[in-house]
C-alpha cells in the first residue's frame, strides 16, 4: 500500500515535471502513429511479396506487431528513464541519498520516472493488439491467456532490463545500453518464424525475445497449448530473482568502493 | 575627454516568465494555458568606465548584475539602451570583439568534464589563434600564478572545486582578453582559494593593463580589487562611486568602543545611540556621525574612560542593511 | 585560411580524445544499430523460400551497406544544443569568435574517429559469417556512395541542428528529431531495398529527402539500381535547403535566447 502511494507520487511529480514540454508530447503523438504505420507497413512489404513469416495469417501477425509496440511503449515510459537514472546517480553519487531512505532501493530506482511521452505509444499498442486480437477471433480464453503472458514477458523485460543497468555500478556509463535493449525489443515485432535459424536461436536462448512477444501470441491464439504458461512465468520469476540477487551484490560492491 | 570603454545608457531589460500552480490541476492548466509574467530585470541603468578601472557591482540576488553582466558581454540583447564595449555593440558578436573580452561564471564551468585542462585549452588556443608555442609558454605561465602545475594533466572531473574554478579562469583568460567581466568568481571556494584568486586577478590587471568589472557575494573580494563599486538594487543603480564613499552614503553611523573604569548599565550610554554592554567595563556604542564628536566630548566628561576606538561599521554589514531596507 | 584549418584540426582532435572517453558508450551505440541485420535475416529467410526478386546473398550485401550507412550518419546535434541549452554551456559558446555550429560539427568527427575502428570490427565479423557477401563495389560505386553517404551526413546534421536550435523557444525539442528518425526509419530502405517499395510510396517519398539518405549509398555499395544522379541533386538541394532554415533558425533563436535571460 505504502510503496503504491509512492509510486503514484512519483508519477505525479515525473508527469508534472514533463508536461512543461508540451511540444514534447504533440511529437510523441505524431511520432507513435507514425511509427505503428510505418511498422504496419514493414510487415505489409512481406506480404505483398509473398512472404507469411513462415505461417502467420496477416491479423496474427499484427498481434504480434502490438505486442512489441505495447512493450516498447512500456520501455519508454518506464524501463529507459528509469534504468538511465541508475547510471546517472551512481556518476554524481546520488544512489546514496536512495540507500540512505527506508524504501526498497530496486524499487525505487525502477519507479521513480515515468515519461509522458510513452503515453501515446502505449495507446497505440493496446489500439493493434485489440483489433488483431478480436479479427484473430480471439475467445475468452485467448484474452485471458494474452494478458497473463503479456504480463509475464513485461516482467521479463523488465528484469533483463535491470539486470543491465545494474552493470552501471561497475561500468558508469550505460545509457546507450538501454538503446541496444531497444533495439532488440524492436526486432520483436515480427514472429520468431520470420528469421532465419541463427537469429531464431539467439532471440530464444541469448536474449530472449521470444518470450516476449512471439510466446504470448502463439499462447493466445492456442498454437501452443496454456500448459507453456508455466514454464514462461517461471523464466520470468527467475530472471527476476536474478535481477534482485545482482541488484544486492552490486550493491555490496558500490557501498564498499565509494568513499 | 576620452571615449570611456564601457558604456552603458539607459539599460533596461525586461523577461517573460511562465508561471505555475503546484499540483496535477496546476499542471494541467499549465498545459492547457500558460500565464506569463513580465520581470524588469535591469531598469534605466546607466554608467561608463574607463579603460584600467576595476569596478564592483554590489546587490542582492535578483538585483540584476548578471543581466547587466550579460549584456555587455553580447550574451542579452538589451530592451531599451545602448551598450557600447570597446566601440562594439556586444549584441553583434563580432569575432574582434569577442576575442578582446570574456566573462566568467563562477557558478557554470566551460571546461570539457571528462578531459584534463590543457585539451580545453588546445581548443581555445585554436579559437582564438594562438599558436603553439605562445599557447605553451602562458598556460606554463597562468599555472604557475594559479597555483595549478600538476594538475593540468587530469580528467577536470578529479579537481575540486577551487581547483576547477582556477581553471576556469585560467581558460576564461587564455586569450589575454582586455575587458574581464566576473560574475561571482569566488563562489563557493575556500579563503584560501579566494585569496589565490584575487591575486592572481591583481597580477592579469596589473601585468595586462586589463579593465574589470566584477560581481561578488564577498565583501573581501570587493574591497580588496575595486576601486570604485556600483549598487544595483531591484534593477536600478543605488549608488555608483568610490567604496570609501559607501561609508558615508549609506552608514552614517561610526562604532565607538569604550572601556571604562567603573561598571554602568548600558542604559546609561543609551542616550548617545544603540548600545550594548560587550564585556565587563566594556560597551559598543553606534553613534551618528554627525554628533560623534559632541557625543565623545560628553562622555569624556561624564565617565572615566580607560580607553576608547573610534571604527566604521564592516561594509558587509552596510550592505546588508542597506538591502534590507530597500530603499534608501 | 590556415588558421582555419588548423582551428578545424584542433577542435576535431581534441573532440576525438573526448569522445575515446566514451568509447564503451560508442560501442553500444554501435550494436543498438544492428537491426539492419535482423531485417537482413527475415529478407533471407523469404528469399529461402523463394518468394522475392532477390537472391540471400543480395540482402545479406545491401543490409551490410545499410548498416554501414546509417553507421556514417548518425548525428546528435540536437541533443548538444539541447543539453548545452539547459545547463547554460551555451552562454559560453556564444562568448567565443567561433560559430558553435562548428563545435558541433567537430564534435560528431571527431567521434568518427572513434566509430571507424569500430566499425571495421564489425565488418570484419560480419564477413566472417557471411563471406558471400563480400562484393567489391567496384572504385566508382565506392566513392560515389561514399560522396552520396558524406552529403546524407549533412543532410542529417544540418535537421539535427536546426532541431536542437528550436531547443530555444520549446525547452526541449529533442523529441521532434524522433520524428525525424522514426520517418528515416521506413522511408529510407532501412525495412527492405526501395526497389520492393510499391510505385505509389515511392512516387511520394521521392519528394522527400529520405530516400536518399540511406538507400542511395547503400544501394550503390550494393550493386542495386541506384540513379545516382537524381540522388546526388537531391542531396544537394537539401542540405542547402536545411542549411538555410538554419542559418534563420539560429538568427532567430539568438534573439530569443537573449529574452530568456541567456
Amino acid at each position: 500500500m505504502r510503496y503504491l502511494k509512492l509510486l503514484l507520487t512519483f508519477w505525479q511529480t515525473s508527469l508534472a515535471a514533463r508536461m512543461e514540454y508540451r511540444t514534447a508530447f504533440l511529437a510523441a503523438f505524431l511520432e507513435a502513429g507514425l511509427e505503428a504505420a510505418g511498422k504496419l507497413f514493414g510487415v505489409y512489404l512481406f506480404y505483398a511479396n509473398g512472404f507469411d513469416f513462415g505461417g502467420w495469417r496477416w491479423q496474427e501477425a499484427l498481434l504480434v506487431m502490438g505486442l512489441a509496440t505495447l512493450l516498447d511503449a512500456f520501455f519508454i515510459a518506464i524501463f529507459n528513464p528509469n534504468l538511465r537514472r541508475v547510471s546517472e546517480m551512481v556518476q554524481d553519487g546520488r544512489l546514496d541519498f536512495v540507500l540512505l531512505k527506508p524504501v526498497d532501493s530496486q524499487f525505487w530506482m525502477s519507479t521513480q520516472q515515468f515519461a509522458a511521452v510513452g503515453l501515446p505509444f502505449m495507446v497505440v499498442g493496446v489500439a493493434i493488439v485489440v483489433y488483431a486480437g478480436v479479427i484473430s477471433g480471439l475467445g475468452a480464453g485467448g484474452w485471458a491467456l494474452l494478458a497473463l503472458s503479456l504480463a509475464a514477458s513485461l516482467l521479463l523485460a523488465y528484469s533483463l532490463a535491470f539486470i543491465f543497468a545494474t552493470t552501471a555500478v561497475w561500468l558508469v556509463k550505460i545509457f546507450n545500453v538501454v538503446y541496444f535493449l531497444n533495439t532488440i525489443v524492436w526486432t520483436g515485432q515480427y514472429p520468431l518464424q520470420a528469421y532465419t535459424r541463427p537469429f531464431r536461436l539467439f532471440m530464444t536462448f541469448v536474449l530472449p525475445i521470444y518470450f516476449m512477444t512471439t510466446a504470448p501470441a502463439e499462447l493466445a491464439l492456442g498454437r501452443r497449448t496454456a500448459l507453456w504458461l508455466g514454464p514462461l512465468f517461471l523464466a520470468a520469476l527467475l530472471l527476476f530473482i536474478a535481477s534482485r540477487v545482482f541488484w544486492r551484490f552490486a550493491l555490496g560492491y558500490y557501498s564498499s568502493a565509494s568513499s | 575627454m576620452e571615449v570611456p570603454l564601457i558604456l552603458a545608457q539607459n539599460l533596461s531589460k525586461t523577461f517573460t516568465v511562465a508561471q505555475k500552480d503546484p499540483g496535477l490541476a496546476g499542471t494541467l492548466k499549465h498545459f492547457i494555458s500558460r500565464r506569463y509574467l513580465r520581470i524588469a530585470a535591469v531598469r534605466d541603468v546607466s554608467f561608463e568606465l574607463q579603460s584600467g578601472e576595476i569596478v564592483g557591482f554590489l546587490g542582492p540576488n535578483g538585483a540584476g548584475k548578471t543581466t547587466t553582466l550579460k549584456m555587455l558581454s553580447g550574451l542579452v540583447r538589451p530592451s531599451e539602451g545602448r551598450v557600447r564595449v570597446l566601440g562594439f555593440e556586444p549584441f553583434r558578436r563580432c569575432a574582434e570583439f569577442l576575442r578582446q573580452i570574456t566573462l566568467v561564471m563562477g557558478n557554470k564551468q566551460q571546461l570539457i568534464w571528462d578531459l584534463p585542462v590543457l585539451d580545453s585549452l588546445r581548443i581555445n588556443a585554436a579559437v582564438y589563434q594562438i599558436d603553439g608555442h605562445t599557447a605553451k609558454e602562458r598556460a606554463r605561465e597562468f599555472a604557475a600564478l594559479l597555483g595549478l602545475q600538476e594538475i593540468l594533466t587530469q580528467p577536470v572531473r578529479k579537481l575540486s572545486l577551487g581547483q576547477r574554478m582556477k581553471a576556469e579562469l585560467m581558460a576564461s583568460l587564455f586569450h589575454l582578453p582586455k575587458v574581464l567581466f566576473l560574475d561571482e568568481p569566488t563562489l563557493g571556494l575556500d579563503v584560501n582559494a579566494q585569496l589565490a584568486v584575487r591575486d592572481f586577478l591583481k597580477t592579469y590587471r596589473d601585468r595586462y593593463g586589463a579593465t574589470i568589472l566584477l560581481t561578488s557575494h564577498y565583501m573581501a573580494d570587493i574591497e580588496a580589487l575595486a576601486e570604485r563599486v556600483i549598487v544595483l538594487h531591484r534593477g536600478g543603480i543605488l549608488y555608483d562611486g568610490a567604496l570609501r564613499g559607501l561609508t558615508d552614503k549609506f552608514s552614517p553611523f561610526r562604532e565607538v568602543d569604550l572601556e571604562l573604569a567603573d561598571d554602568v548599565a548600558a542604559q546609561a550610554l543609551a542616550g548617545y545611540g544603540e548600545a550594548r554592554k560587550t564585556q565587563r567595563r566594556r560597551y559598543r556604542i553606534l553613534v551618528h556621525r554627525q554628533g560623534l564628536m559632541q557625543a565623545l566630548a560628553e562622555i569624556m566628561a561624564r565617565f572615566d574612560v580607560r580607553d576608547l576606538a573610534v571604527k566604521e561599521p564592516p561594509l558587509d554589514e552596510i550592505i546588508a542593511k542597506v538591502f534590507s531596507e530597500g530603499e534608501v | 585560411m590556415l588558421w582555419a584549418l588548423r582551428k578545424a584540426l584542433t577542435l576535431v582532435s581534441v573532440y576525438f580524445a573526448y569522445m575515446m572517453e566514451y568509447r564503451g558508450e560508442i560501442l553500444f551505440w554501435m550494436l543498438s544499430g544492428v537491426a539492419p541485420f535482423f531485417f537482413m535475416s527475415a529478407w533471407s529467410e523469404a528469399a529461402r523460400r523463394g518468394l522475392t526478386p532477390y537472391q540471400a546473398n543480395d540482402y545479406a550485401r545491401y543490409f551490410f551497406a545499410v548498416f554501414v550507412a546509417r553507421q556514417l550518419v548518425i548525428v546528435w546535434a540536437h541533443w548538444n544544443l539541447s543539453e548545452d541549452i539547459r545547463s547554460g554551456k551555451l552562454s559560453f559558446r556564444l562568448l567565443q569568435p567561433i560559430d558553435p555550429v562548428w563545435v558541433y560539427l567537430a564534435d560528431h568527427l571527431g567521434e568518427r574517429g572513434v566509430r571507424l575502428p569500430m566499425m571495421f570490427a564489425i565488418t570484419l565479423v560480419f564477413f566472417w559469417l557471411y563471406p558471400h557477401a563480400l562484393v567489391w563495389p567496384g572504385a566508382a560505386g565506392a566513392c560515389l556512395g561514399a560522396l552520396l553517404a558524406a552529403l546524407a551526413f549533412g543532410v542529417n546534421f544540418l535537421v539535427s541542428y536546426s532541431i536542437g536550435l528550436l531547443s530555444l523557444w520549446l525547452e526541449d525539442a529533442t523529441e521532434i528529431f524522433d520524428l525525424w528518425y522514426v520517418a528515416t526509419l521506413f522511408f529510407s530502405g532501412m525495412l527492405a531495398p526501395l526497389s520492393l517499395y510499391p510505385q505509389a510510396v515511392l512516387q511520394v517519398i521521392a519528394w522527400t529527402p529520405f530516400p536518399y539518405l540511406v538507400y542511395a549509398p547503400a544501394g550503390l555499395w550494393s550493386g542495386m539500381e541506384v540513379d545516382w544522379r537524381r540522388g546526388l541533386l537531391a542531396l544537394l538541394f537539401w542540405n542547402l535547403f536545411f542549411l538555410l532554415l538554419s542559418r534563420w533558425l539560429w538568427r532567430a533563436g539568438r534573439r530569443h535566447y537573449s529574452a530568456m535571460g541567456a
